[in-house]
């Protein structure tokens, strides 16, 4: 094993934290509150583990799903219910192996970068000889549908059930050591489980049978990736298929999809090569959708920004703008994040709280910005939906006097300015700042981590100190990291900018398209 | 969210006798009719004399079984400035009724205030004289008004506008937020209204906004009152959701700093205190003294004949025969609306059987052209489904007195203006005593004299009814029944409420309590829909699930799967339908009856995201019922009354399978069985739910037998082929009578329930057994549950009010008309039984209820 350390100490301070596991009288284990996140060793290379579920190779197009494959980029995919068998059908037109837990006769192995590797269980095969050859300190990961999910309102309580049995049939260094990947629990619940042989990480990339209320969704299971660290670290990440492939497309729905692949159009490349009248010669397409089409699959296959329309963008230099927050309803922005200048040669600012009650930085923020950077406009992706409005929340609770001051800036929001008002197509697979920067060509500095995992680790840190004798004895978190990463934020905003000023300045007068299809911002863009 | 055909309002400011003067007389003229005569005041009251019915009704048969004048009273009145400021008495052009004077002190005392008073009693004048009073106090206060329905919130804006800025001259801002609200208006709603008029389901969905958008920080900011306007209407399913949002509403206030007073109208109910402290969660004063006028007023109860000689006693199918024995109450009500018509009489018929209003319009017209005085009579029906301009035009020619009859659902109930009518006409009693007089006060309104005529219906509720009106006429009043027990419905709101705001101890007080809050925040943080991390102690807990829960919290279930009901050759308009009744009533091959219009179920399809039941239009003179098998398991005691000698009433939890395996096909004309039993497809349904049962000694059995065979000289009865069929119904004579008592005893208790509770009985099953292998339970025993997963208080407030419904059930079952061994519908039978109503035995379930109550006055505790 890959010495244990990390999961050993991640087992220590849940007791330190004063969440101990609970066993239940009849002696299967609850979950336990876990702690805070381990981060990924800085540079490590992941393994990637795809879950993608049958209901969701039933709904969609094999283009779609070989488009939804490629953009996942897994090292394994990994069959998921509700209808799993299906899943295998896609076997010979994607690259990776398809893994089916629960089925075949022997235990499935596949292998990614650094070493790492996963196993799938089958139904109740021995595995002990299999993982006892297989050591390292390289990432591994099981994969299972062994355990489930219950959850009762009338008791008031979770449970996993079947790990008993779960345990009992992996041999110890792949219990704590390992990350457990099950098809049987929601896509992205994360959770940690302690019992007499140590703690299991374990992260689900399916569906449950639990009835989890109001809380969720979604019962088609959500297609997902997970990363697996060597240290044990996970970090999970949805790929929405509505995303890639025709339908990553703005203004294409499944007619248009449909229609367009009748048409012959099977990839977004076949599109972008396209003329608008043909598009429109098709039906279903006004003339001007048929030319925004094929511009949003330009910016898709050029990697860059067309320009759609002609709104302006705002005069005067931008203040670039980030706050990471305790999550998506945010009752705290403990760091702004700020970029005065260029993706490159800009200088980031970090305005972050000091603890848990300290509201200065806020100030800080705000002296600068009426200070310094006097009149210039301030700029969020997302913004209007969540940066702007949790930074005018903060104020009127924390600086009251400040808040007319940040009411009379000038606030833009270039996702808004692009995609609603129709100003510009996008390149990126989704509308994710990420993954528009990334398209344009931007490489993060920090690796692994996302808002969620950020937003956890400040979650963590706040807890711990509200809840020590002496706060000043809490371990911070690496808050050099989590500003860093929040940097990358920041210039990743001004590379997009960047692109669309490039854009606008360039002759639009053949691309001009209205399109203002009212969409609103997705909430699943925050950090 | 309530659906539009069960409810009611009062509304209308132009009938509302707010009064000039003390003598209480608003000195309206007599109306004036399109024929230029004037109505006969005191002739309504003759019209339905016996003189003239013996000499009129073709087919008069002594249905009038009992008739009660109601003397009108004058007003009690306050001068507006021993309440008001001088400022805004001045401004007011009339006194106040005492009890809106006494809910305006009891407000300016800083109370929460309920006011429970008749329809059309001025209780809008109550918060719209708050709204006024805060308003001049500070021009930036303000109001959030619920209704609980759109309709009705439309009408109150016009109201508000009237009052606030046309009479009185107060630039008070105004507005309608729900979904008919277009964007920009929200916008401006947001950032400007002093008041905003929305329904508890839209609120649900608002709430989350609240720290997204300054306009809403600034009314929350800003809010001195909560008006929660027709508050008897949230009971139920709905009656938790409500007093959830608004559990969350106060807790997102109090972050505001903004501690509102509330409050709530509602129609007179046995519990007002009770029912708004449950709701809201906050302590209420009361305000019960109605001091607004009455006109004299006439209430007649008319019992359709029953052709005895018809009946048969041993009869394998007892429903259907009663049916063909017994003149339907549709026609009954069509013949006396007709003849109320006929002599210059407008009336209102209220529908609420299988039939539609359709079809009672057009045998009101027949039952005229069949009178002796025969003649045309110009009828018009009126339900929640026609359009928009079909509605006003009725209710305008019922303004101007140009239709002489109008055949309505309970949707005229509502506060919906139409001027008054000279006469109502019940076409069955419409289940509780405050819907009865909220239809009774459609005619008349205000102080001019007015004629009411109950049609007996066919179940047990309106026998009873009938058989003691004093029932009706005596002050007391049904309780409202809500409930927060349900932990599934309150898990859905502690996300929904995480979501607004990460949740810490302090909410404990809002959000279900220390325990409550503390053992489900755990529970969801395990399944991942909020932050592991996160403490309650400590900064708090985050929502992680997936966004806007609000949107996927559902009024109409707890939470279960939730079918739409879609329709194949044309629209409907239905609410959604929970899976604890999609199972029951609308199972393949289902008839139902909604909007006047029949469907019948072609599909179910529970897969997918979203289940559906596909339903088609339909004309047939047939309906369905549905059989069912039942088990009762898990059961844990909550509360117990130890009855004397050998008997017991428990109260618990417990789980209720039930398998709705199978269903008739019946002709609505006769009742006849005309198809099936067919099976439903239907899988069996597991709730979780609260149950009460009454534990009877062990040789329970025995000892009733003997004293039936034995001093009472009664046969035993012969099980029918179809109880001979079904393994649960015993075989043998003297357990087969037994069982039928213990099931009679069941039915009774079930039925008359809404005597005393304003529940919907459709939502309450039972089961009786001759054994049950609980520990409490050593002899037979009969089950009451909520027919809701989770339950939603009902067998709560049965078992509270066990001894009041068990002493009605013995004097309905002695007492019922019927002398059938096997009951009829108008005693123990009952149309939502999964055993066709068999076995049933009335003198057997006599016995058995003396007993019951005998051990209920002789307990032990006194509680007797």
């Amino acid at each position: 094993m890959n010495g244990g350390a990390a999961p050993d100490d991640a087992a220590g301070r849940d007791g330190a934290a004063g969440a101990a596991s609970r066993a239940r009288s009849d002696g299967t284990a609850e979950v336990a509150r876990s702690s805070r996140p381990d981060l990924p060793p800085p540079g490590g290379a992941p393994v990637r583990v795809f879950g993608l579920s049958g209901a969701v190779v039933r709904r969609h197009h094999p283009d779609t799903l070989g488009a939804l494959v490629d953009a996942a980029d897994p090292d394994v995919v990994v069959a998921a219910p509700p209808e799993s068998t299906v899943v295998s059908s896609l076997g010979h037109d994607v690259d990776p192996p398809v893994l089916t837990p629960g089925r075949g006769v022997a235990p499935a192995v596949a292998s990614g970068p650094d070493d790492g590797v996963v196993v799938s269980l089958t139904a109740d095969d021995d595995t002990e000889a299999l993982l006892d050859a297989t050591g390292g300190t390289a990432p591994r990961c099981v994969v299972s549908d062994a355990l489930s999910l219950s959850v009762d309102p009338y008791e008031r309580s979770t449970a996993v059930e079947g790990l008993a049995d779960y345990r009992e049939r992996l041999p110890d260094p792949w219990h704590a050591a390992a990350a457990h990947v099950v098809t049987t629990l929601r896509a992205g619940h994360e959770t940690t489980v302690t019992g007499p042989t140590g703690p299991l990480s374990l992260v689900g990339v399916g569906t449950t049978t639990a009835r989890l209320g109001a809380g969720v969704d979604s019962r088609v299971g959500d297609p997902t990736v997970v990363s697996v660290y060597s240290n044990g670290a996970v970090t999970t990440e949805p790929v929405d298929p509505e995303s890639v492939g025709l339908r990553g497309v703005r203004d294409v729905g499944p007619a248009r999809a449909e229609t367009l692949r009748e048409g012959g159009y099977t990839t977004v490349g076949d599109l972008a090569q396209a003329r608008a009248p043909d598009i429109a010669d098709l039906g279903g397409f006004g003339r001007s959708t048929a030319r925004s089409i094929r511009a949003a699959a330009r910016a898709v296959t050029d990697r860059t920004v067309v320009s759609t329309g002609d709104g302006a963008l705002p005069r005067g230099d931008p203040v670039f703008v980030d706050v990471e927050t305790d999550g998506l309803e945010a009752s705290t922005a403990w760091l702004v994040g700020v970029l005065d200048g260029g993706p490159e040669d800009g200088r980031y600012l970090a305005f972050r709280q000091r603890d848990p009650d300290d509201t200065s930085h806020l100030e800080g923020f705000l002296t600068w910005l009426t200070g310094s950077a006097a009149g210039r406009p301030v700029v969020a992706w997302n913004g209007y939906q969540f940066d702007f409005p949790v930074i005018a929340d903060q104020l009127r609770q924390h600086c009251p006097d400040r808040h007319q001051a940040w009411a009379d800036t000038y606030q833009f929001d270039p996702l808004y300015w692009a995609r609603d008002q129709g100003n510009a197509a996008l390149p990126g697979r989704s509308n994710r700042l990420e993954a528009v920067a990334g398209a344009l060509g931007w490489e993060p500095a920090t690796a692994g981590l996302d808002g969620q995992t950020v937003a956890e680790v400040y979650v963590a840190w706040r807890t711990a100190v509200e809840r020590a004798a002496d706060p000043a004895a809490v371990d911070p978190p690496a808050w050099r990291r989590l500003e860093r990463y929040c940097e990358d934020d920041v210039r990743a905003l001004a590379t997009i900018y960047d692109e669309l000023r490039a854009a606008a300045g360039r002759d639009t007068a053949a691309e001009t398209a209205q399109s203002g299809n009212g969409r609103q911002g997705s909430l699943s863009d925050f950090g | 969210m309530t659906h539009p055909d069960s409810s009611d309002h009062d509304t209308d400011s132009s009938t509302t006798g707010q009064t000039a003067t003390t003598d209480g007389h608003d000195g309206q003229e007599p109306r004036r009719r399109a024929d230029g005569g004037v109505a006969d005041r005191s002739g309504t009251r003759r019209v339905l004399s016996e003189a003239v019915l013996r000499d009129s009704l073709p087919d008069y048969r002594g249905q009038v079984c009992h008739s009660r004048h109601l003397p009108g009273e004058p007003a009690s009145t306050v001068p507006a400035d021993e309440v008001l400021c001088d400022s805004l008495a001045g401004r007011l052009e009339t006194e106040l009724f005492s009890h809106q004077a006494a809910a305006l002190d009891s407000l300016a005392g800083g109370e929460n205030t309920v006011v429970t008073t008749s329809t059309s009693s001025g209780k809008t004048w109550v918060y719209a004289l708050q709204i006024a009073r805060n308003y001049l106090a500070d021009p930036d206060s303000t109001a959030l008004c619920l209704y609980p329905m759109k309709a009705l919130t439309r009408d109150q804006e016009n109201e508000l506008n009237t009052k606030l800025r046309q009479d009185w001259g107060l630039d008070v801002s105004v507005g309608v937020y729900d979904g008919d609200t277009d964007a920009e208006r929200k916008r401006r709603i947001r950032e400007t209204a002093n008041v905003v008029l929305t329904n508890p389901a839209g609120l649900n969905v608002y709430l989350p906004r609240h720290n997204k958008d300054s306009g809403w920080h600034r009314f929350y900011h800003n809010l001195d009152l909560v008006v929660v306007d027709e508050g008897h209407e949230y009971s139920g399913v709905a009656g938790t959701h409500v007093a959830w949002i608004l559990r969350r509403l106060r807790r997102i206030l109090a972050y505001y700093d903004a501690a509102p007073q509330f409050v709530l109208t509602t129609a007179t109910i046995g519990n007002p205190a009770r029912h708004a402290a449950r709701l809201t969660g906050a302590e209420f004063t009361v305000v019960d003294e109605d001091g607004s006028p009455r006109g004299d007023r006439d209430v007649v109860l008319w019992e359709p004949p029953v052709d005895r000689s018809a009946l048969d006693e041993a009869a394998e199918d007892p429903l259907a025969d009663f049916e063909q024995a017994r003149r339907s109450t549709g026609s009954e009500a069509a013949s006396v609306t007709a003849h109320l018509a006929l002599r210059d009489t407008q009336t209102l018929q209220f529908c609420r059987a299988r039939q539609g209003t359709e079809i009672a319009a057009r045998q009101v017209v027949a039952a005229a052209r069949d009178h002796p005085e025969g003649g045309y009579v110009d009828v018009e029906p009126y339900h929640a489904g026609l359009g928009t301009q079909t509605r006003r035009a009725v209710e305008n020619r019922l303004k101007g007195a140009s239709v002489d009859a109008v055949a309505s659902t309970n949707a005229l109930e509502l506060g919906i203006d139409i001027g008054s009518v000279d006469a109502t006409v019940a076409a069955s009693y419409p289940g509780t005593k405050q819907s009865f007089w909220q239809q009774v006060g459609r005619a008349g309104r205000g102080t001019s004299d007015a004629l009411s005529v109950l049609v007996g219906g066919q179940d047990a509720m309106d026998a009873y009814i009938l058989d003691n009106p004093d029932y009706l006429f005596d002050d007391g009043v049904e309780d409202a029944v809500v409930s927060v027990e349900n932990d599934r419905v309150y898990a859905d709101h502690l996300l929904a409420a995480a979501a607004e705001r990460p949740l810490s101890a302090a909410d404990a007080p809002y959000l279900g309590g220390e325990r409550r809050l503390r053992e489900t925040t755990e529970m969801w943080q395990d399944a991942g829909l909020l932050e592991s991390v996160g403490d309650l102690d400590a900064g708090g807990v985050t929502y992680t699930g997936d966004a806007r829960p609000q949107a996927r919290i559902s009024m109409y279930g707890t939470g279960g799967t939730e079918f739409r009901v879609v329709c194949r050759n044309g629209e409907i308009d239905h609410d959604p339908v929970a899976e604890e009744r999609a199972y029951r009533d609308y199972h393949e091959g289902a008839l139902f009856l909604h909007a006047g219009q029949q469907y019948e179920v072609v599909e179910v399809d529970e897969t997918g995201r979203r289940p559906t039941i596909a339903v088609r239009r339909t004309q047939t003179d047939e309906y369905t019922q549905t059989q069912s098998t039942k088990r009762i398991t898990d059961l844990a005691v909550e509360a117990h009354r130890s009855l004397a000698g050998d008997y017991d009433l428990y109260f618990g939890t417990g789980t209720v399978r039930i398998t709705y395996d199978a269903y008739l096909v019946r002709e609505v004309s006769t009742g006849e069985i005309v198809g099936g039993p067919h099976p439903t497809g239907a899988p069996p349904l597991d709730l979780r739910t609260e149950l009460l049962w009454v534990a009877l000694p062990p040789d329970h059995l025995q000892t009733t037998i003997d004293r039936l065979t034995g001093e009472l000289d009664e046969e035993l009865l012969t099980p029918t082929t179809r109880a001979s069929t079904d393994r649960a119904v015993p075989a043998a004579e003297d357990r087969y009578t037994y069982g039928g008592g213990l099931h009679a005893a069941e039915h009774g208790v079930i039925q008359l329930a809404p005597l005393e509770l304003m529940i919907d009985n459709a939502d309450v099953g039972g089961l009786s057994t001759l054994g049950h292998d609980h520990e409490t339970v050593p002899g037979p025993t009969w089950f009451v549950h909520d027919g809701i997963d989770g339950g939603v208080g009902f067998a709560k407030a049965i078992y509270e009010q066990f001894d009041t419904l068990a002493a009605r059930t013995r004097e309905h079952i002695t007492d019922c008309s019927c002398d059938r061994r096997r009951g009829c519908p108008l005693c123990v039978m009952s149309e939502h039984c999964g055993n066709n109503n068999d076995p049933l035995d009335r003198a057997a379930g006599r016995l058995i209820l003396d007993d019951v109550l005998a051990a209920v006055e002789s307990a032990p505790d006194g509680s007797g």
